[in-house]
């Protein structure tokens, strides 16, 4: 790292179609994205250098996010605003970056000051009188809401924290279906979103 | 299923999933073209019989969707061959085949372009037509379905896939496809087949049912007629005259995923000066063109600023032939270095001036190097004419690996017409011979990694005479290749696989007479029959031909009349 580098911590959205593209292809996207937007992202040094850009933990493939985290290092500081203009012109519209803020250099990476993520489940409406249960209970998972009000749709809210926390959400289903036969005789149309990352700092 | 069911509904559905990549069929890549609905009259689909990674890194297509979607009122979109367990899932769910830019079915388009690489694409032509449900036979089609337009180097030879066109388009397809489009608009409410009788003046456009094709007897064919005055014969090729301004994209489609070639390439020039006699595109993309260098890096600054991509491959059959190489590379390099760029060259002959232009290229890191021997032993690259000798080959050798290069691949074929055993030898003396100078030249271990290909003789090439090696031939020189590389511990791939069909001897491996009428007689690349049997005889005379790059080096091939 140079004498004179400034960090910053990104959140974005990826959503339909887009949750359809790997951790590795928004590697890719981003190396492109920092070329056209013209950011002065800082390369590693040696034989191959990449640039400084570090992201939280990956998303499965076919989960939407509102909650991709990544930080970039840059050779100078940059206007918060119109970093947010530069790059969200270079992004499609739903994979634009929603918040961005500099950060202290010292500072824990993301994977290390992680504490929790939070998923929501949203459940197609089955034909029928179902009981849908109003408690959930799984190891290490902090249930934040169930909502049973909306007619369309049966939306679980959960916080995914210790051994759980970077472990696809899908599991879950899987799990929920083998308990609940009944319930979801079909996890087709089961959407699953990643909310938000609770940070210990 | 419409088509904002597809993009809504069916790519959200966690069944897409089920698929591999399912990114390939979600489009949205960075640079697409989508216009105003109401903005075009006439809409194309342009169709690859392969795989979206392999269809997305071909140069053609990129040319093709930037030619037609600048014209106004046009909206040119591109279909892929999906994976076949994509293929199996639209089936089952009754979804026929859909563009990557509005998700319209194949099937809807007015035109339907499809780009034919090699013979190994043929069947996935019908796998395509099959998914957008459309009748394989052009003449079960009527003007409810879209004009189906073939192209591409292997439709120099259309036979074998002709009954499935309504016509073919010769040679570059940015030349005529802009004025099939022209005709197109109006004669679209004709009938068929007067609608193909317009189409057919159109230079360049081959429309099958307007031949007639006699034969003897023995099968062979005695004759390729024209009905009527309305079909040219031979059709000749169309190609780009003024090659400098010839339209090339300024902005390129980004893939999410990866692509095999996956950067952004320029072409430098089109066409070769070196006349190898098994090579079809060296015959079919003459005569040699090149771009200036001012279009070149001016046309690089711009593609990879729109493109963010982090390579750029100056493209050409041959690329260090072109005259002003190292300006071009000094220049670009200059621009893109404090941009973390990679320049690339996709072709590198075995001599020292390749090694200095790589050399220049990789200014930190020692990948690679990749250089196509072809043949085992002079005599037979004297017949082949690849212009080259064991001794440059081996000095070559030595120059990659004092520079810094720890591994080379070599690529060989093999099943070439005069080949003895001596040849297959050859090959495995010249990678143990190559090894020996490496660790003496490096200090220390090398690896050269050896592909070996069986040969196929092609339409209008010097070796559209000679028949194919037959299967039991090949494996005998494969083992044989096999197992005097693999005592040496050393890396050898092949690519070959077996099929069952019917018997294809009559068309494959038998040796052709020399006034024998071609299936693909009635296609003219502009190079000379007289030209190619010349120089058919001078390869069994272990012959070379001199480079046409100079004037009084001229073979007389008539492709650009000396």
């Amino acid at each position: 790292m140079t004498p004179s580098s400034f960090r910053y911590r990104l959140r974005q959205i990826k959503l339909h179609p887009f949750h359809l593209i790997s951790q590795l292809d928004l590697n890719r996207l981003w190396d492109r994205v920092l070329r056209r937007a013209k950011l002065p992202i800082l390369f590693s040094q040696g034989f191959n250098p990449r640039p400084l850009l570090s992201f939280g933990p990956a998303t499965a493939l076919g989960i939407e996010s509102r909650a991709e985290f990544l930080e970039m290092i840059f050779a100078e500081e940059i206007m918060l605003d119109a970093f947010l203009h530069d790059c969200n012109h270079e992004l499609p519209p739903e994979m634009q970056v929603m918040e961005i803020t500099q950060i202290p250099p010292g500072m824990p990476s993301l994977m290390q000051s992680m504490e929790k993520i939070r998923y929501s489940f949203f459940f197609p409406r089955t034909s029928g009188e179902v009981n849908y249960p109003s408690e959930w209970l799984l190891d290490d998972l902090e249930l934040f809401s169930v909502d049973t009000r909306r007619k369309d749709q049966y939306m679980v809210s959960c916080f995914f924290r210790g051994k759980r926390m970077l472990m696809n959400p899908r599991k879950i289903i899987s799990c929920i279906q083998e308990n609940h036969p009944h319930l979801w005789g079909d996890p087709i149309g089961i959407i699953i979103i990643k909310e938000e990352i609770c940070f210990r700092c | 299923m419409n088509s904002e069911q597809v993009e809504t509904q069916f790519l959200q559905d966690n069944q897409i999933l089920q698929v591999t990549k399912p990114a390939r069929y979600i489009g949205r890549e960075w640079n697409m073209v989508i216009k105003r609905s109401q903005d075009v009259d006439c809409s194309i689909a342009l169709g690859f019989p392969d795989i979206y990674e392999i269809g997305m890194s071909h140069v053609g297509l990129k040319i093709l969707y930037h030619v037609l979607n600048v014209l106004p009122g046009v909206q040119a979109e591109r279909v892929f061959v999906p994976w076949p367990d994509m293929g199996d899932f639209l089936k089952a769910h009754h979804i026929p085949l859909f563009s990557l830019e509005t998700k319209r079915t194949v099937a809807s388009f007015d035109i339907v372009g499809l780009s034919v690489q090699t013979e190994l694409n043929f069947s996935n032509i019908l796998y395509f037509l099959d998914l957008a449900g459309i009748p394989f036979y052009s003449q079960e089609r009527e003007s409810e379905f879209p004009l189906i337009v073939g192209g591409g180097p292997a439709v120099y030879n259309p036979e074998p896939i002709a009954p499935f066109f309504d016509l073919f388009l010769i040679g570059e397809a940015e030349e005529a496809f802009p004025e099939l489009v022209d005709v197109y608009r109006s004669v679209r409410e004709m009938k068929k087949d007067d609608m193909l009788r317009e189409l057919a003046q159109i230079e360049g456009v081959y429309v099958p049912s307007f031949y007639e094709i006699h034969y003897h007897q023995s099968g062979v064919i005695s004759s390729i007629e024209s009905r009527g005055k309305n079909a040219p014969l031979p059709v000749n090729k169309r190609w780009v005259n003024n090659f400098d301004d010839s339209p090339y994209p300024e902005t390129i489609l980004v893939p999410y995923i990866g692509i095999v070639h996956d950067r952004v390439p320029v072409e430098i020039a089109r066409g070769c000066t070196r006349g190898c006699r098994f090579c079809q595109a060296g015959m079919i993309y003459r005569p040699h063109r090149e771009r200036s260098k001012e279009k070149i890096v001016d046309l690089s600054k711009k593609l990879m600023t729109t493109s963010g991509y982090e390579e750029l491959s100056l493209l050409s059959l041959s690329s260090t032939d072109h005259s002003q190489i190292e300006e071009i590379i000094q220049d670009l390099s200059r621009y893109f270095a404090s941009q973390k760029i990679n320049i690339s060259l996709p072709s590198l002959r075995m001599n020292a001036f390749s090694i200095k232009i790589a050399e220049s290229l990789q200014r930190v890191r020692k990948s690679g190097l990749t250089f196509a021997p072809e043949a085992g032993t002079d005599r037979l690259r004297r017949i082949i004419n690849k212009g080259l000798t064991d001794m440059e080959i081996l000095l070559t050798l030595e120059q990659v690996f004092l520079h810094g290069w720890e591994e080379v691949k070599l690529y060989f074929m093999i099943g070439l017409p005069e080949e003895t055993e001596d040849d297959v030898r050859g090959i495995a003396r010249l990678v143990s011979e190559g090894l020996k100078i490496g660790k003496r030249s490096a200090g220390k271990k090398v690896t050269i990694h050896s592909s070996v290909t069986a040969f196929v003789p092609k339409p209008h090439t010097p070796f559209q005479w000679v028949p194919q090696d037959d299967f039991d031939v090949l494996n005998e020189k494969i083992h044989l290749l096999q197992s005097l590389l693999r005592k040496e511990g050393r890396s050898v791939r092949f690519h070959w696989s077996e099929f069952q069909g019917n018997d294809m001897s009559f068309y494959a491996r038998r040796t052709r007479g020399p006034k024998e009428v071609f299936p693909w007689e009635h296609i003219s690349c502009g190079v000379e029959k007289a030209y190619l049997f010349s120089e058919w005889e001078k390869a069994i005379r272990q012959e070379t031909s001199m480079m046409c790059s100079q004037p009084d080096t001229c073979l007389q091939c008539g492709v650009c009349g000396g």
